[in-house]
């Protein structure tokens, strides 16, 4: 089975939708390489991949990209303004571009990534990049998904120290520095070897606007994922991605099962009376997961003993 | 749960006024729908593409140049071309009367023209809109 | 009674930039006009001259702003339609059509493409005989606020600043009546900023202009006289006279303690005035008459050399003749018949002036510090933080607006259930083709061989540091189109590429 089109874009959509991704696809997945490409807003991330597609084109490679912006909590709403920076490669058949909403989701990408990169992946695309917001401690689930990480961060950011302590740099394989050529001699983050691993990180001084250090990045990535299939490191990393998305797909799952369970009469009554303060919320945990073991079948094969 | 009304905003031709597409961006975006901005000088074909690409709900064009019959009935052509269904299109900016009912009969379900709420933009959205 | 402290004609010009300002000489009465073809416009002029306009100014067409001849297929659905298709040298000659070039000021509303548009408006001038030293005027050339708040950009900064200094350093030697720069706040107030960003971002484009001239080794007493500015003069009739003052003051001290001006004519702020398009409505146009008018008044008294007012349908579509006479007639009437022009800074002295004009002078200085430490104006644009500020601004703008913390009357107060329809100036469709037919016969008569060797000479020089504006006469003297020039220069100078969202 292929996809391709329209297609791809409508399986997109399910796949956000919370809808599965079809066993054939998946078994089809694992060809292409994952990067990622976080850091603050502003830096330029969005400009960088524009100019990285033209590199990559240019090499005769089909590039996916998913661009993924934070949805408003207040009115669930959002602003996916990256695509702009890309619009440019909307008409070119080897490159297929999707902004996508975190929605409810925290932790930097959305539900769906996982299934949405394996679609792109199974579509046929060399390589498939997501985009997202990252700033620090929270926002480095990217790294379960992407084969390579690539942190980009700007001169003149007053935290730049604060940063190098933050789980963004500990995630990072590659680290660039864009809009080199606005702010002048960037400051130089020691390259930094990675505690458990034999991999240099290396620091590129990029401007996207110029389109300067672009094929020195993409010679990073190249560079990046042959250390990955020589050390074996990509296996691991692979097998971790997996993984993560099982366990994330079951957390999402149960939550649903939870709040839907939440939705009956009886259920509405416990948390009022938990309002009311006529009964402890642990008890009411207790009531209520009698409630959603209960009734939901295919979990009650993996009852997990009551907590005490 | 239905997903949010996803809309593209989009700037055809050489127009390079972004105020109102903005402004209806934003408002939109607090409306609670996901809007994907396109930035000026876009052609149809562009156009049409991303709101493939993106399998958007609606897709609302913005004019203030007096290039729109051209440039907006060449999107509605691509559209039909490319079996595009599903996607509500309506436009804003500075678009005569005259013009207004021929934009109708080409597809485009709505002209918001200056004073304009976002209000009024977003309601008419929910009242046609089912999101996919 | 106490003698204010600020006088009109000495520095820093706060009460204006003459001693005697409007009793000496009325502001130039100067209506931007211009639409579909060269004949038109020169009709058009024409009718505006003989109605007592005293100034012309001109307003191009996006393919022509954007550098694309008539028949290229981006300019498709655009030809004529903001303004005047100029491709070559036949087009201009076309609208100058018996209009001496040494009796008119003719103001264009040209950014990127300014200097091609200079170069034709002068081989005009050649054909009349009339010496480039008798030729004045403007040229917008104003390429920062392109940018962010009007999109006519073409090439990126570097190459753009470099064709504004070329432009102004051609004219202090060859054309020294030319006004060669006209920095603008109007548009990034129609995009949403407020009074006090308008003065900041206007004066900070100043500023960066002014230092590109110095680094390429100009003096500024040599050039800077000739730099104008252009602001809107929007609905808050106090604010804004108060924001012409504070902004004449700070460029004063600008031009002196920071650029080192010697000549007290480098000091003075100049400006034209367009009063704002955006607070037009459609609904009940009629009211637009009443809004131009307080908003002429407030540029009048707050001491513009040059005013421009809008036409009450001008929310719809280009102005009928009629209404483009009235708004004409609006400003002769304040001229003529208000008797506001007998004393300089009529209102100078009122408490409430004073006060709004020290606060707007206070906080646009807070803006330009912030700009001054991001770098400069040309970082603070490149970095998104100009658009951001102009955008947000107005979003909260039109949320007031819902919100009634705004009324504006007619619209979301005060509504009417009638619905006027307007008698629109329609767009002539058969213009495109037409375009297409001359061009292809221009192209067709025109000696080749010296147009390939203009754009030859024209691409290397561009490649080099040359002042292009030699070529560009030369090459517009024998029809190489404005497209055909662009071509090479987009070749040579790369494109612009916009990235800025919110």
């Amino acid at each position: 089975m292929t996809i391709q089109g329209k297609q791809l874009t409508k399986l997109v959509t399910r796949l956000e939708g919370g809808e599965r991704l079809p066993a054939e696809l998946y078994a089809q997945t694992g060809k292409a390489r994952i990067v990622g490409i976080t850091g603050p807003p502003g830096v330029g991330k969005s400009s960088l991949i524009d100019r990285l597609i033209d590199e990559l084109r240019r090499q005769g490679k089909t590039v996916g990209v998913v661009v993924i912006d934070p949805s408003s909590p207040i009115s669930g709403g959002a602003l996916l303004g990256d695509r702009l920076r890309m619009q440019r490669h909307s008409e070119d058949d080897g490159v297929f571009i999707r902004s996508l909403a975190t929605r409810r989701h925290r932790g930097g990408l959305t539900d769906s990534t996982p299934q949405i990169v394996h679609a792109l992946d199974a579509a046929g695309f060399d390589i498939v990049i997501v985009e997202t917001v990252g700033t620090g401690q929270d926002e480095v689930e990217v790294a379960e998904v992407v084969d390579s990480v690539v942190v980009v961060l700007m001169p003149e950011l007053g935290d730049e120290i604060q940063r190098a302590k933050s789980g963004l740099m500990e995630i990072a394989d590659v680290l660039v520095i864009n809009k080199s050529d606005l702010f002048g001699a960037p400051e130089t983050l020691a390259d930094h070897r990675h505690s458990r691993t034999q991999w240099e990180r290396p620091t590129i001084h990029t401007s996207a606007r110029n389109g300067e250090g672009i094929t020195t990045l993409s010679g990073a990535l190249d560079a990046h994922h042959a250390y990955l299939v020589a050390s074996g490191e990509l296996a691991r990393r692979r097998d971790r991605a997996a993984r993560a998305e099982v366990i994330r797909l079951l957390q999402s799952r149960l939550s649903v099962s939870i709040l839907c369970a939440l939705e009956a009469p009886q259920a509405q009554t416990i948390l009022t009376n938990v309002a009311k303060r006529k009964l402890d919320p642990y008890d009411a945990v207790q009531k209520l997961l009698v409630k959603i073991l209960g009734s939901n079948n295919r979990s009650s094969k993996h009852v997990a003993r009551s907590p005490r | 749960m239905r997903r949010p009304i996803k809309v593209l905003i989009a700037k055809a031709g050489l127009d390079g006024h972004e105020r109102g597409a903005l402004v209806v961006a934003m408002g939109l975006r607090d409306a609670g729908m996901e809007v994907v901005y396109t930035g000026i000088r876009n052609t149809p074909e562009q156009i049409v593409a991303a709101a493939v690409q993106e399998d958007v709900d609606v897709i609302g064009l913005s004019s203030l140049s007096g290039g729109h019959m051209a440039q907006f009935s060449r999107v509605m052509e691509l559209l039909k071309k490319e079996k595009v269904k599903g996607v509500l299109v309506f436009a804003g900016g500075i678009i005569p009367d005259e013009d207004v009912k021929k934009l109708q009969k080409l597809g485009i379900k709505e002209v918001f023209g200056p004073g304009s709420t976002i209000a009024s933009i977003a309601e008419f959205l929910k009242k046609n809109v089912r999101s996919k | 009674m106490t003698e204010p402290r600020e006088q009109p004609g000495k520095f820093p010009f706060t009460r204006g930039i003459h001693a005697t300002m409007y009793r000496g000489k009325l502001w130039t009465m100067r209506q931007y006009a211009g639409f579909g073809t060269a004949r038109e416009t020169n009709r058009r002029y024409k009718y505006l001259l003989s109605q007592g306009q005293t100034g012309l100014s001109m307003a191009f067409d996006l393919p022509t702003q954007i550098g694309y001849d008539s028949d290229d297929p981006m300019a498709l659905g655009e030809v004529g339609r903001v303004g005047v298709a100029i491709s070559s040298l036949a087009d201009m000659e076309q609208v100058f059509d018996g209009i001496p070039l040494d009796k008119v000021s003719t103001s264009m509303t040209i950014n990127a493409t300014a200097p091609i548009l200079l170069a034709l408006y002068l081989a005009v001038a050649e054909k009349q005989g009339v010496p480039w030293s008798k030729v004045s005027g403007t040229v917008q050339n104003d390429i920062l606020k392109e940018y962010i708040a009007r999109g006519t950009y073409i090439f990126p900064p570097k190459p753009s600043l470099r064709l504004i200094a070329d432009v102004v350093e051609f004219c202090a030697k060859e054309v020294s009546n030319w006004n060669t720069i006209s920095v603008g706040g109007y548009h990034m107030r129609e995009a949403g900023c407020t009074a006090a960003q308008e003065i900041a971002f206007t004066l900070a484009d100043g500023i960066a202009y002014v230092q590109t001239c110095v680094e390429r080794g100009l003096a500024v007493d040599d050039f800077a006289p000739r730099i104008a500015f252009f602001f809107n003069c929007h609905s808050n009739f106090l604010e804004e006279i108060a924001k012409f003052r504070a902004a004449r003051r700070l460029w004063a001290h600008i031009m002196r303690d920071r650029f080192g001006a010697k000549n007290e004519r480098s000091m003075m702020l100049r400006f034209h005035t367009q009063t704002a398009g955006s607070t037009l409505t459609a609904q009940q146009p009629d009211n637009n008459v009443v809004r131009t008018t307080l908003e002429a008044l407030a540029a009048v008294l707050g001491g513009t050399q040059s005013l421009h007012t809008n036409s009450k349908d001008e929310a719809i579509a280009l102005p009928t003749e009629e209404s483009a006479l009235l708004a004409l007639r609006t400003q002769q009437i304040i001229a003529y018949e208000s008797g506001v022009t007998t004393e300089p800074d009529p209102l100078g002295g009122s408490y409430y002036i004073e006060r709004l004009t020290d606060e707007l002078d206070a906080k646009a200085r807070e803006y330009l510090n912030k700009i001054d430490n991001l770098g400069g104006m040309l970082k603070a644009v490149e970095s998104g933080y100009v658009y951001k500020e102009i955008y947000r601004a107005a979003y909260e703008h039109q949320k007031a607006v819902e919100r009634k913390e705004k009324i504006i009357v007619g619209v979301n107060e005060f509504v009417s259930d009638r619905k006027l329809v307007l008698k629109t100036q329609k767009s002539d469709p058969k213009l495109e083709p037409r375009r297409r037919r001359d061009l292809a016969a221009l192209r067709k008569k025109r000696d080749f061989a010296k147009v390939e060797k203009c754009l030859a000479t024209l691409e290397k020089e561009a490649k080099g540091s040359e002042n292009l504006m030699p070529i560009l006469v030369e090459s517009v003297r024998n029809y190489v189109t404005v497209g055909e020039i662009c071509k090479v220069l987009r070749g040579t100078f790369g494109e612009y590429r916009s990235t800025h969202s919110i």
